[in-house]
């Protein structure tokens, strides 16, 4: 019986509106300020990069086109590798530490390394390296620093404080380029010391949660891949990876959005802003949404948003709606799939594998993502737009019908 | 509970002493940091008064250009008579990083202010006044202006156009001079080749150069790594693949020959410049052997004349050449016009000190 089954699996519903008025933990705020701290650190310097190679460096700019994939099967190894050094030792935030270090070294590496094409192409291999060595280990110290049934919102707050220094980065660039024209040296020098105040509050104010994990429990790299035997966690490394396989990349959300609209090019730029304030607002809401509606449904939910952008995106309605709409609905699906996805897996994870289970379903969704974008350029590039839109249209509405069967099926035999 | 206060002390030393390093830093830069690039504002020092520029426009051919001294008149527009080209007239407030001239209509890119990457295309009359304006995404790279004047067309370069993360493509539009308004962007044009449709998403388009009649133009696309010339046909929308290998083509005045870069070495990126016969479809390279970054213009139906990077002023230290596509897109170098024949024979000559994006123009 649907409603009865529904209705114990949120058992804790009740309590968790009782505890609405509970505090976020301080270690997921202190995370949080970390991530915010590192986001504007590392998009001051995305924003200004290209720009940096041209007009600073003088790099030819047909040859500026450095393509990202590369650096894409180094993040997915590192990160698992990384997670099982973070669980065996137990030392979730020594591995995130290395990692935020990793990010801010490789800032005063730019400026350092000069015109070197090879240099920049190293220069940022580090910061990936960087990033994959701490987003599961700071993930999982959310998940272990937040009481179970308010994971859905402490997961949201992160994303909220991360999002917010994301867009805050490129306006402390544009001042400090202001403030000192072409100074693109003082852009990575600020940049390192910002990132280094990140790090500085991590390791003064972020704890890792040791003492709830039992002794003598396997967290060797065969049991890191045995998570994948327990039924819930491989169903949802399975689903997210399904669905970010027929999932667009932001970059051609953007690329079809200008494609459709055909105007406005010189606000180009200003894109990933629309998506980034509605994530922000929407991240804690939608989290707390989770929490009591259920994860799985709003993970769900937030795949038919990025399903209903595509359908703007076709749809013959005014340039004024389809972008307002388009961006609204992306900045929905990140509130409701991002932080969602690691609530969503966090109780099938025993607490000391919990690292390696958050990085194999964080690999899964980026290779994912990348066999995407690949999959996408070719189709652009023989098909072009349209096609390659009606291509996604598809493959993600098959997969959420897909999805929801499996959870209907769950839900029957749970239920018989 | 002293621990905490100890600890937050020593947090709030930590933080005190890296934002008091990055002010520093910045404040330092902003004092006496490097020269602005990515804008135009070349240099510091005086500036030259302002003449008669109907005086030189209105008496005979005369040469149009950007100065390239870096000084305060870096960026200005100035013309010279062709009779004299040392007699430079500047223009009042006009600074262009990229300027053409045809039949007494000009365009003039430059760089519009503001937070987002934008060009400000001028469109000028005879005596280089400004009557239109437009604004389009990125940066500067390249203009021309069809013979008869009511078209011309501007190639940028964008950033964040293209799915991978850092690069840049190039966008290029067909603009309607009187009107003041966007005719077409290229990537609307539908192209064959050998007769076959062709398309794809990675199409770059650059550096339009019109026919004598002023109704097809040469351009440059570039797939995938490869380049090619296109002819196009501008009522039509069409465009036909016409060889490979060309960028920014220049057509001769009587539309026989191409003056264009051909690419000799990829690691780093350098051409020369090639002319390329319009009926037999042959190339030969100019005696010019420097590598250059421009796209050329006629002196008449047998010379081409080109820019170049003043040595030293391109060099950054190491010793590593920069690119000049950068001195469109607005960097501070400084340069000078050349000239050669285009059959292959006789040596270059400097045509123009100081100066960048030169036309040569004729009295309307």
């Amino acid at each position: 019986m649907y409603l009865s089954s529904a209705r114990a699996r949120d058992a804790g519903l009740d309590r968790s509106v009782g505890d609405r008025g509970m505090r976020v933990p301080g270690n997921v705020v202190a995370l949080g300020s970390v991530s915010l701290i590192t986001d504007i650190s590392s998009e001051m310097v995305t924003a200004v990069l290209p720009v940096y190679l041209v007009f600073g460096l003088g790099v030819s700019l047909v040859s500026v086109g450095i393509v990202d994939g590369l650096y894409a099967g180094v993040t997915v190894l590192v990160s698992l590798l990384a997670a099982h050094v973070a669980d065996r030792t137990q030392r979730r935030k020594a591995v995130a530490a290395v990692g935020y270090g990793l990010s801010a070294v490789s800032k005063l590496g730019l400026p350092a390394v000069g015109a070197s094409l090879g240099g920049i192409a190293a220069v940022i291999g580090v910061d990936r390296t960087g990033k994959g060595l701490r987003t599961a280990p700071r993930d999982a110290m959310i998940s272990l620093s937040s009481p179970p049934d308010l994971l859905g919102r402490s997961f949201g707050v992160h994303r909220a404080m991360d999002t917010a220094g994301a867009l805050a980065g490129p306006l402390v660039a544009f001042l400090v380029l202001r403030a000192a024209p072409s100074a693109y040296d003082a852009v990575f020098v600020v940049s390192f010391c910002i990132a280094a105040m990140g790090l500085v509050v991590l390791l003064a104010f972020v704890r890792d949660r040791r003492d709830r994990v039992a002794a003598g429990v396997d967290v060797s790299l065969r049991a890191g891949l045995a998570l994948l035997r327990r039924r819930e966690f491989r169903t949802a490394t399975v689903q997210a990876t399904v669905l970010a396989t027929v999932t667009l990349s932001d970059a051609f959300v953007y690329l079809l959005l200008q494609h459709r609209l055909d105007v406005a090019l010189v606000w180009f730029p200003l894109l990933p802003l629309g998506t980034s304030s509605v994530y922000m607002l929407l991240a804690t809401p939608v989290g707390r949404l989770a929490d009591r509606w259920g994860r799985r449904r709003v993970f769900v939910a937030g795949n038919a948003a990025m399903l209903a952008v595509y359908v703007v995106l076709l749809a013959p309605l005014p340039a004024a709606a389809v972008l307002v709409l388009a961006l609204a609905l992306h900045g929905v699906y990140y509130a409701a799939t991002n932080g969602v996805l690691m609530a969503l897996v966090t109780p099938s994870l025993p607490a000391p594998l919990r690292t390696s289970g958050m990085a194999i379903v964080q690999s899964g969704t980026a290779a994912a993502s990348f066999v995407s974008s690949v999959a996408a350029g070719v189709l652009w590039s023989v098909r072009g737009p349209t096609f390659t839109l009606a291509v996604f249209v598809v493959g993600l509405a098959v997969a959420l019908v897909g999805t929801a069967a499996v959870g209907a099926r769950r839900r029957a035999t749970a239920s018989a | 509970m002293a621990s905490l206060r100890g600890r937050l002390a020593a947090v709030g030393a930590a933080l005190a002493m890296l934002l008091t390093i990055a002010v520093g830093y910045v404040v330092h830069a902003a004092s006496g940091g490097p020269q602005a690039a990515g804008q135009v504002s070349g240099g510091s020092g005086s500036v030259t008064a302002a003449g008669d520029v109907g005086a030189v426009t209105s008496t005979g051919p005369f040469y149009a250009f950007k100065s390239s001294r870096l000084d305060g008149d870096f960026g200005r527009v100035a013309v010279a008579p062709a009779s004299d080209p040392t007699r430079r007239v500047f223009t009042r407030d006009l600074r262009c990083n990229r300027l053409a001239i045809t039949a007494g209509r000009g365009l003039c890119l430059q760089p519009a202010t503001g937070v987002t990457v934008a060009v400000e295309a001028l469109v000028l009359d005879a005596n280089l006044a400004v009557t239109r304006r437009l604004t389009l995404p990125g940066y500067p790279s390249r203009a021309k202006v069809a013979p008869d004047g009511r078209l011309a067309a501007v190639t940028t370069f964008v950033s964040g156009d293209s799915y991978a993360s850092i690069g840049f493509s190039t966008r290029t539009s067909i603009i309607d001079t009187s009107a003041g308004k966007v005719l077409f962007d290229l990537e609307k044009l539908s192209v064959t080749k050998d007769g076959q449709p062709f398309h794809a998403a990675n199409f770059n388009f650059w550096g339009v150069t019109f026919t004598p009649d002023s109704r097809h133009f040469y351009a440059t696309l570039g797939s995938g790594g490869r380049t090619y010339l296109i002819r196009a046909d501008i009522a039509a929308r069409t465009a036909t693949v016409v060889t490979s290998g060309v960028e920014c083509p220049s057509l001769s005045p009587d539309g026989k020959l191409v003056a264009f870069k051909k690419k000799v070495t990829n690691n780093p990126v350098t051409w020369r410049l090639w002319i390329l016969d319009v009926a037999t479809g042959r190339e030969h390279a100019t005696t010019e052997t420097r590598p250059i970054d421009d796209q050329a213009s006629w002196l008449d139906d047998r010379t081409v004349m080109y820019g170049l990077a003043t040595d030293n002023s391109l060099s950054d230290g190491g010793g590593k050449a920069a690119n000049p596509s950068a001195v469109d897109a607005g960097a501070s170098v400084d340069t000078g016009m050349w000239a050669v024949a285009a059959d292959g024979t006789g040596t270059p000559r400097l045509v123009l000190d100081h100066a960048w994006s030169a036309q040569l123009a004729r009295t309307s």
